[in-house]
């Protein structure tokens, strides 16, 4: 190999590994895992536009700064240029950027309208009570309950393919519902009701926790999706009703969960004591907090 | 100037009357130097708390400490680093470089200089004495959330965190009424404002935001002391009370002070790379406009702390958001833009001030995803924005402070930090800085929310989480440069010259460090850089090399 | 106008604008009263800037003709020649030092922490606030005395 290619070969070889650097740095930072939900799907797509988007302008800021600090590092005495100023150039990197930011928040709201959209008539709603340190799922018009304690999840059954609507609230302090794998949380605020859906692709299960923080066993608030076939959910359902429902539907959620638990469906392993704070009425009535001075 | 003698005759210092010395000064540099002394302990505190955190977080289970240990430890480190580090240490380099670059024989008002610091300094030693008393100190996170720091929390800690935090905020206020004062005020003949340096307008415009951003914390405070202790309900929705007020009430306070953190780094950075670039900051108006583009959009862009809330208008503050990336992106050109053709000279600030560059885009990068609802409603309150916020408050505020500190250094000491060490120390963060932070941005996504002390092994979060405590430890190992080359430096004689940078403001026209009442003289003002232009006219007088063309003046 | 009051009078300019525009998508109440709050505050201290103006700030330079010379003059960067004197003049003195901040301090440290570990604290908070507002006021008396003297002592300088 001549000397010429070997510099050039050398040239390319520290390129190329330049570039796999950066790849490799920018790997680590920012996969978005796969929407499992067809709203958590525009999340991800946009996710995608965002993340392209970002990298042209990081390698731009980081090519410029690059050349610059090599070409210009000092050589000598003579003073350079005193330049001040060049209005075409300023108004160049103003108005780009601008259209830049104008176009992502089309992309943004076009997004933001599909992942924020409630039916109108959902196939299934569920009231979801968040409180210190688990969750509650009311299965609206089925009867059914499914509670958890802290230490011990309780399990989201859903059907798959079809819309749920989730109505959230909490009774004590501000939670978040979150499943990472949908792309999707939003918080359970006292006082608040919020509604959101969204529509599970394929059966599968999934955990979820509570990502605002909300005391000493935050860590431990988490709860599990499962997605299940249409007929294998509504049999669920069955299953959970023919437990001693009736006395499940409206009951404290210490009885929601023990009897969710004795159906042996739900995820609710082991006798679920109710921890301390656990409301003892409905959402809809004052919750009421446990230690307030 | 005029009638600059003392009111009393000047105290002789005696041999032990040091103590006093600092306990009675009103000298703005004095003051300003123990805001930056303090302030680094208590960066270096907070720290050092980061690291016990990063520790525990390295693997699975709870190795060092409960969870009610932990908590403290986020929320302390939270509050100390960006209300007792990263907003004193802007405040302590204003108090020291603003009179100096207005050439100023002081503060305005030096008497509320000193007390503001005093504010400062009883506030973040009421929030740390929280580990001292039973049940530890605060653990709701920095921003304490209603109705969890409300009914929810007893303990001396959190109402320990209220007054602290309550007395730095009053703190700031008077700070900022002082920088607005004296900048108004107190400018020596011919320095018009279109002729300050660029330092000096950000901590301008910082002040004014101060001054707006502020009082809604205070109040908020004061709410939430009432209902702790005299029986109200304003943030207690089982008694009618509301609990997404505090959120609007502190972020309208806490998104200004995120720029109220990164505006006067800004300052320090054109500062930094027009020196050692050797050319005058490349589009000055244009840079203090967008300095006033990023603090008004900033007053209207709260709520993008709240998306998730699913009760405020994410539309108008998501565009609000991407907004201020506008203004942002534009400084960042002007900064290359003023390397461009330079004399690119790699001093240590400088090193900072190209770090800064490389990975403070990736966390504005991260911001403008974060700005985005539906992206937010994945990263808000998981690992990702901790990425993103560490990502421009170390890549931003702390390369900067430090930028400014090796910057700086001789003129306030008299001595250099050793520039080897200076090396060691850049080199250590800036490897450290990505290695802490790109596994964290994986990790939010992965589903790992923040403010956790423990995760299950099955969520296979724990490689990353390894890698980034390794890169908390180069952090934190590449900080013990920095202090030897303090102590260093310290220890050796004052023998720094007026001006080693070749520097453009007025701070480089004194003696470093200078005397009590500042300048003996001040060279003219016609443009803003009047060291620059004597330096030329010297230049063209003794004979030296004609200067090349000059400026079309300020 | 002098850059002084303009930054207050374009903070004012966007907290109006953006306030209005937020009500009008939001009817956010919390929201808007906090931005009209900002613009309300931005107005007073434009109001209180421009009436504390030095006379001839002003002056010297010629007044914008035109309703875009006038626009750009009330939020423009820049400034005309004549415009280039601070508000204040470098006349005054400076304290050589004063114990009374640090007492003030002290004694709003108590005073807070009064707040949570009893009343005592807060009463004993008392004797460095007095002690710390009486040396303030004492050093400021001494000065206007000061410079009272310096004005008297330039007078008869300039007579003479």
């Amino acid at each position: 190999m001549t000397a010429i290619g070997r510099r050039l070969s050398t040239g390319i070889g520290r390129r190329g590994r330049l570039l796999l650097l950066v790849a490799a740095v920018l790997a680590v930072g920012g996969c978005m895992p796969q929407a499992e939900t067809t709203q958590g799907q525009a999340t991800f797509n946009l996710y995608q536009l965002f993340f392209w988007a970002g990298g042209v302008v990081a390698a731009i800021v980081w090519i410029l700064t690059t050349v610059a600090i090599i070409r210009y590092r000092r050589r000598g005495d003579q003073l350079p240029t005193q330049v001040r100023e060049n209005n075409r150039l300023e108004f160049a990197w103003t108005a780009i950027p601008f259209l830049t930011v104008a176009a992502l928040s089309v992309f943004t709201l076009l997004t933001l309208s599909t992942v924020d959209a409630v039916p109108r008539n959902p196939q299934l709603t569920v009231d979801v009570l968040a409180y210190r340190w688990s969750w509650r799922f009311t299965y609206e018009g089925q009867g059914v309950v499914v509670n958890g304690a802290t230490g011990h999840p309780p399990e989201l059954v859903l059907p798959a393919g079809q819309t749920t609507e989730i109505v959230l609230t909490s009774a004590d302090v501000i939670h978040s519902f979150w499943v990472p794998d949908f792309l999707f949380k939003r918080d359970a605020i006292p006082g608040v009701t919020n509604r959101f859906a969204f529509t599970v692709k394929q059966p599968g299960t999934w955990s979820g926790q509570c990502a605002r923080y909300c005391g000493l066993y935050h860590d431990e608030m988490t709860f599990v999706v499962r997605a299940m076939p249409a007929p294998e959910f509504q049999a669920w359902l069955a299953a959970q009703r023919a437990s001693g429902s009736s006395s499940v539907a409206g009951g404290t959620p210490a009885a929601a969960g023990a009897s969710s638990s004795a159906a042996g469906g739900s995820s609710s392993a082991g006798a679920p004591s109710p921890a301390a704070g656990a409301p003892s009425s409905a959402p809809s009535s004052a919750p009421s907090p446990g230690s307030v001075p | 100037m005029t009638a600059l003698t003392d009111v009393r005759p000047a105290e002789r210092p005696r041999a032990g009357a040091d103590l006093l010395g600092w306990l009675t000064t009103t000298d703005h540099k004095k003051i300003g130097l123990m805001y930056l002394g303090s302030a680094i302990v208590f960066f270096l505190l907070a720290g050092l708390m980061a690291e016990f955190m990063r520790a525990e977080l390295a693997a699975p289970g709870l190795q060092f400490m409960t969870t009610s240990d932990y908590n403290q430890l986020f929320t302390i480190h939270g509050t100390l680093m960006l209300l007792f580090f990263a907003t004193p240490v802007a405040i302590g380099f204003g108090n020291y470089f603003i009179p100096l670059q207005i050439g100023a024989a002081d503060m305005a008002f030096p008497r509320l200089n000193a007390l503001s610091y005093w504010f400062f300094l009883f506030g973040g030693i009421i929030v740390v004495s929280g580990f001292g008393v039973a049940g530890g100190a605060a653990q709701n996170g920095w921003t304490s959330y209603v109705p969890l720091s409300d009914g929810y929390t007893q303990g001396t800690g959190m109402d320990l965190w209220i007054l602290g935090v309550g007395m730095v905020g009053f703190s700031g206020i008077f700070g900022a009424v002082n920088f607005i004062a004296t900048i108004f005020t107190k400018r020596a003949p011919g320095m018009t404002m279109f002729r300050m340096p660029i330092f000096t307008w950000n901590m301008l415009v910082t002040s004014a935001m101060i001054l707006f951003a502020f009082p809604p914390l205070t109040a908020a405070l004061a709410m939430l002391f009432i209902d702790r202790h005299l029986g109200g309900s304003i943030f207690q929705p089982a008694q009618g009370g509301d609990a997404v007020i505090w959120q609007d009430l502190f972020w309208f306070f806490g998104h200004p002070e995120v720029y109220i953190i990164i505006l006067p780094f800004f300052g320090i950075m054109s500062e930094v790379v027009a020196v050692f670039s050797r050319r005058p900051i490349f589009g000055y108006r244009q840079i203090v406009t967008a300095t006033f583009s990023i603090a008004f959009l900033s007053m209207a862009v709260w709520a993008h702390h709240m998306f998730t809330t699913g009760v405020v208008n994410d539309a108008f503050f998501s565009v609000m958001s991407y907004l201020i990336a506008v203004p942002t992106g534009v400084k960042i050109f002007n900064w290359i833009a003023t390397m461009w053709r330079g004399q690119i000279r790699l001093t240590t600030a400088m090193l900072f001030c190209i770090g800064m560059l490389y990975t403070f885009t990736i966390g504005g990068i991260s911001g403008v995803m974060a700005a985005s609802p539906p992206l937010d409603f994945q990263f808000n309150d998981s690992y990702f924005i901790v990425a993103h916020f560490h990502n421009v408050l170390i890549g931003g505020t702390v390369f900067l402070t430090f930028a400014g500190f090796y910057y700086w250094f001789p003129k306030m000491t008299g001595r250099f930090l050793d520039e080897r060490l200076g090396r060691l120390h850049f080199l250590a963060w800036v490897v450290g800085t990505p290695l802490t932070l790109l596994p964290m941005y994986q990790l939010g996504l992965d589903g790992m929310p923040r403010r956790i002390a423990d995760y299950a092994p099955a969520t296979g979060w724990s490689d990353l989480n390894t890698l980034a405590t390794v890169g908390a430890i180069v952090l934190g190992l590449g900080t013990i440069p920095f202090l030897v080359a303090i102590f260093a430096a310290l220890r050796q004689p004052a023998t720094a010259p007026d001006d080693p940078w070749g520097g453009f403001a007025l701070e480089w026209a004194t003696t470093s460090p200078p005397p009590e009442h500042n300048f003996d003289s001040i060279p003219p003002i016609r443009s803003d850089r009047p060291v620059f232009d004597a330096r030329m006219a010297a230049q063209a007088t003794g004979g030296g090399a004609a200067p090349s063309p000059l400026t079309q003046g300020g | 106008m002098p850059e002084e009051t303009r930054v207050f009078i374009r903070s004012c300019l966007f907290a109006v604008v953006v306030a209005t525009v937020y009500w009008l998508l939001s009817q956010d109440a919390i929201g808007t009263v906090l931005l009209a709050g900002f613009g309300v505050a931005s107005f007073s201290l434009f109001f209180m800037l421009r009436r504390g103006q030095p006379q001839g700030a002003t002056g010297v330079a010629t007044q914008p003709a035109g309703i875009g010379a006038r626009i750009f003059d009330l939020i423009g960067t820049s400034e005309r020649p004549g415009e280039d004197r601070p508000f204040g003049d470098e006349g005054g003195r400076i304290p050589v030092g004063s114990i009374a901040p640090f007492l003030i301090g002290v004694a709003v440290a108590m005073a807070a922490l009064g707040l949570i570990f009893g009343l005592w604290s807060v009463a004993a908070a008392v004797i460095p606030l007095l002690l710390g507002v009486r040396e303030w006021l004492r050093e400021v008396g001494a000065e206007i005395r000061a410079l009272s003297e310096d004005e008297e002592r330039a007078a008869r300088a300039h007579r003479a």
